[in-house]
């Protein structure tokens, strides 16, 4: 902000689903930033705006139904208001649902600032038939600026901050007041003298404390009991309260509600004219079959089997690409950079670990697209409708259906997604169990695990049969929670059904953006650090013992070549150098590059294809011709590429020995070997431990630590080499293979997850039982999974 | 009756709740106010979907068995 500038608070306030956020978001742009409110785990959406003259500072306060203190988005909101005092409260209203949202507008107003009313979604309320006199509306709200906006269509975002310019500098209030009825209002004056001295404490007006009191507000009540002078008010509100429970023959809070609702629907009456609008909407229409009771379940499960197929399908094309881009970055720097410890972290630690993750972002960045489209849609609201009874069967609540689905993308967002949950016993239980959702990040070990010991007729079933046994398991759990550590009632499950919207590419892709930046910040920070610390406990300590003299036997392996090359082949030509005969010596060039044309070419394709056949048969022909034409030479030709071939391979081998070994005396091979007995009986040996153990960090790091384990020797880093490596492991088959992932689906959730976990639940506790519980429940699994494969005779 | 004896496309009139105070706040805060018309749009599983004015509403049955109509 520059110097000079007037710096002018703006607080949008509304009802969930009106469109604050798009609002917001037109306003601010990028100028914006998401955090909490202080020691609460409600977000706080703030962002700038320059107008005129003017910087305004904007803040997107949470969607509420009402300002009572039943939730603590309300308390948020109101102690907002009255405390940091914004020069100016837009109230912004879903037009299409006018009387509702205006029961907040009455609220609002009784605080006393300065406001503006935001018609929001016009057009929709257009289309519907619904004509409403603006300055009607206006009058009956004391005065109050109305404004026609449309927040997708980005339209009166001008005229929004004209007015607010125009409120504010004029200063002028709205001079709005309900009238209660005789009784509500008799009290209202005996307790306003009480109250006034009470002002330079507590800065809320005077007559909606009063109400407040009357309302027996427990959150005001506390905020005043403290203070001087307090105790009389409080005692006579209690009073009037007892009287006025006689008299009107109810609670006072119904009954000021109710006169609230009743002087809306006089507004309502007065400045809406609604006799073109239908009673039964588009949206209700489309709900007849999507909500059907008979089809909707089906269709909704039809319809998350689409989204998950098409974002796994079409996310493949993209990481293939990064897969490929990884595997030539890192063959790159291995070819600049000299041989040594920093070529090493490099090559293997960060590429190598951070690489064989970033692969699987496209996936991850879509899955959270299709959940986006699917909430901006409104579809989300009637899943937690169709689901709800479903989850109460297994001690969840109605609204835990949302958070779980985000667990299929990352289970730290779906920890914050609980927060759409009142109750605290709810939240804590689709907190324990949303890990169970098989996040994005266990992907890319059931991709690679599957890839490599599973035919790809039955990949999809393999796949599947993880993510069902994760959901049965998470049903489970929640059922065992809620009967033993959570017993008692869940809290009552009210959502409101908002209308079908066709979503806005710019609202998706943020939404999208916002949920994906935390998985990606992940990557950058976690898994960057993981990579780096696996890749020095693999390498480290350097000054070993071996077991074998691997250099004698390079050495050995060098000599024995030489002779018998010399043996089969040059002394048979009588020369001493292949270069000598520069027709061999072109000849081997010629068979050498065929074979690597052909391993090229062969490299994607299954030996049982087509295309590999005619490739074969080609490679046969081409081999039958240069023996036709170099018949005098060609034997000695293919005996040298055969004992060059044969010495490679040797190298190669002893190569991986020593790496093994290396390993296995580095610090993760010791640490390894020590908790190997507490594996073993899951089949599991301890290179698998290192790599479990480094997923807890994230479960991305257990595929970028199997690349370390199984680089050995090979700089390439990409996924189609693991998977060789994997199926050339004596130890993996895929019995193992399956229990790992399993094991991975169910134990401890990822290092950002428990944080997570902690903030949102302000205590160590409940991420220390998920880890404990998670990691238990994961071994009882996974040993039975084992050892009955094992019984049946499965993973011989 | 308790609302989640309404048939779907009944249209009822709340008289009142037999619930806590908290629950029946929230329920006044979306709309549920005494005397005011109250129409059964859906029920999946109990579950049920109504209209209160120009909103809609999702109710678990729980729920909608303390919400007294006639």
């Amino acid at each position: 902000m520059v110097m000079g500038e007037k710096k002018v608070t703006v607080a949008l306030v509304g009802n969930p689903n009106a469109g604050k956020t798009t609002i917001f978001n037109n306003l601010t742009g990028a100028r914006q930033h998401v955090g909490n409110y202080p020691g609460v785990t409600v977000e706080k959406k703030e962002g700038y705006r320059k107008f005129n003259d003017k910087e305004f500072f904007i803040v997107d306060l949470p969607g509420t139904y009402s300002l009572t203190a039943y939730s603590l988005e309300e308390v948020i909101t109101r102690n907002f208001i009255v405390n940091d005092k914004p020069e100016m409260v837009i109230d912004i209203v879903d037009t299409s649902n006018l009387e509702r949202n205006l029961y907040l507008t009455v609220q609002l107003l009784e605080l006393e600032r300065p406001a503006i009313l935001a018609l929001n979604m016009i057009d929709v309320a257009n289309s519907t038939g619904l004509k409403i006199d603006d300055s009607k509306l206006s009058k009956y709200l004391g005065g109050i600026s109305v404004i026609r906006t449309n927040g997708v269509g980005n339209e009166g975002m001008e005229n929004l901050l004209e007015s607010i310019s125009k409120t504010n500098n004029n200063r002028n209030f709205s001079s709005f007041r309900l009238n209660y009825g005789k009784e509500i209002e008799a009290a209202i004056q005996n307790l306003e003298p009480l109250l006034t001295p009470l002002y330079k404490n507590i800065q809320f007006p005077t007559r909606w404390l009063a109400l407040k009191l009357l309302e027996n507000d427990t959150d005001i009540i506390e905020s005043v009991q403290g203070l001087e002078g307090a105790q009389q008010a409080l005692q006579m509100s209690n009073e009037l309260r007892r009287e006025l429970l006689r008299e009107l023959g109810e609670d006072v809070e119904v009954f000021i509600a109710g006169q609230r609702y009743q002087f809306v629907g006089k507004v309502y009456q007065h400045a809406v004219d609604s006799r073109n609008v239908n009673a039964e909407t588009i949206s209700d229409k489309i709900d007849k079959f999507l909500t059907n009771r008979v089809f909707g379940l089906p269709i909704f499960f039809a319809l998350m089997w689409l989204v998950f197929n098409l974002v796994f399908t079409l996310g493949a094309i993209p990481s293939d690409m990064i897969d490929a881009g990884f595997g030539a970055f890192g063959s790159y720097l291995d070819g600049i950079i000299s041989d040594g410890p920093l070529k090493s972290l490099i090559v293997d630690g960060v590429v190598g670990g951070v690489g064989s993750v970033l692969v699987f972002i496209p996936s991850i960045l879509l899955l959270f697209l299709a959940i986006a489209i699917l909430e901006d849609t409104g579809y989300m609201a009637r899943a937690a409708f169709i689901m709800d009874r479903v989850m109460r069967r297994f001690g969840l609540h109605g609204k835990s259906f949302i958070p779980l689905l985000l667990g299929f993308g990352c289970s730290a967002t779906a920890m914050m997604g609980t927060r759409t949950l009142e109750n605290p016993r709810d939240r804590i239980i689709t907190m324990l169990v949303s890990p169970l959702m098989s996040c994005s990040a266990k992907l890319p070990v059931y991709t690679i695990l599957i890839a490599a010991f599973f035919e790809e007729k039955i990949a999809g079933n393999v796949l599947f049969s993880i993510y069902l046994l994760g959901i049965i398991l998470a049903m489970i759990m929640a059922w065992v929670f809620r009967t033993t550590l959570f017993e008692g009632e869940s809290e009552p499950f009210v959502m409101e059904l908002p209308p079908y919207r066709v979503p806005t590419f710019k609202s998706v892709l943020i939404h999208m953006w916002e949920r994906s930046t935390l998985y990606l910040k992940k990557a950058g920070t976690i898994i960057l650090a993981a990579s780096i610390l696996m890749w020095f406990l693999t390498t480290y300590p350097k000054d070993i013992e071996y077991a074998k003299d691997y250099d004698g036997l390079l050495a050995m392996a060098e000599e024995a070549y030489s002779e018998q090359v010399v043996k089969e082949v040059l002394l048979p030509l009588s020369i001493e150098e292949l270069s000598e005969n520069a027709k061999v010596a072109t000849l081997v060039d010629v068979i050498q590059q065929e074979e690597e044309s052909f391993l090229e070419q062969t490299k994607e394709l299954e030996e049982s294809s087509s295309e590999y056949s005619v490739l074969m048969a080609a490679k046969e022909q081409k081999k039958q011709q240069l023996e036709k034409e170099n018949t005098e030479v060609y034997s000695y030709a293919e005996k040298y590429i055969t004992l060059t071939q044969s010495l490679e391979e040797n190298k190669a081998n002893i190569g991986n020995e020593k790496s093994g070994e290396n390993l296995e005396k580095s610090y993760a091979g010791q640490f390894g070997k020590a908790i190997e007995p507490a594996i073993r009986p899951l089949g599991f040996d301890w290179r698998i431990g290192i790599s479990l153990v480094s997923g807890v960090t994230a479960k991305e790091v257990v595929v970028s630590t199997m690349g370390t384990i199984y680089s050995i020797g090979d700089g390439n880093e990409n996924a189609s080499s693991m998977t060789k490596a994997l199926q050339k492991d004596e130890h993996m088959n895929p019995l193992v293979a399956y229990a790992l992932m399993i094991f991975v689906l169910i134990y401890s959730p990822c290092l950002a997850a428990l944080a997570v976990m902690k903030r949102e639940t302000n205590s160590w506790k409940w991420p220390a039982v998920s880890f404990v519980y998670s990691t238990t429940l994961a071994w009882i699994v996974t040993f039975l999974i084992y050892q009955g494969g094992k019984l049946l005779g499965f993973g011989s | 009756m308790p609302l989640a004896c309404a048939q779907i496309g009944q249209k009822c009139t709340i008289k009142g709740f037999a619930c806590s105070c908290n629950v029946r706040m929230r329920m006044v805060n979306m709309g549920f106010i005494p005397g005011s018309c109250i129409e059964v749009m859906n029920r999946i599983n109990g579950t049920l979907v109504v209209r209160v004015g120009q909103s809609r509403l999702i109710l678990d049955c729980c729920l909608a068995t303390q919400i007294q109509v006639v």
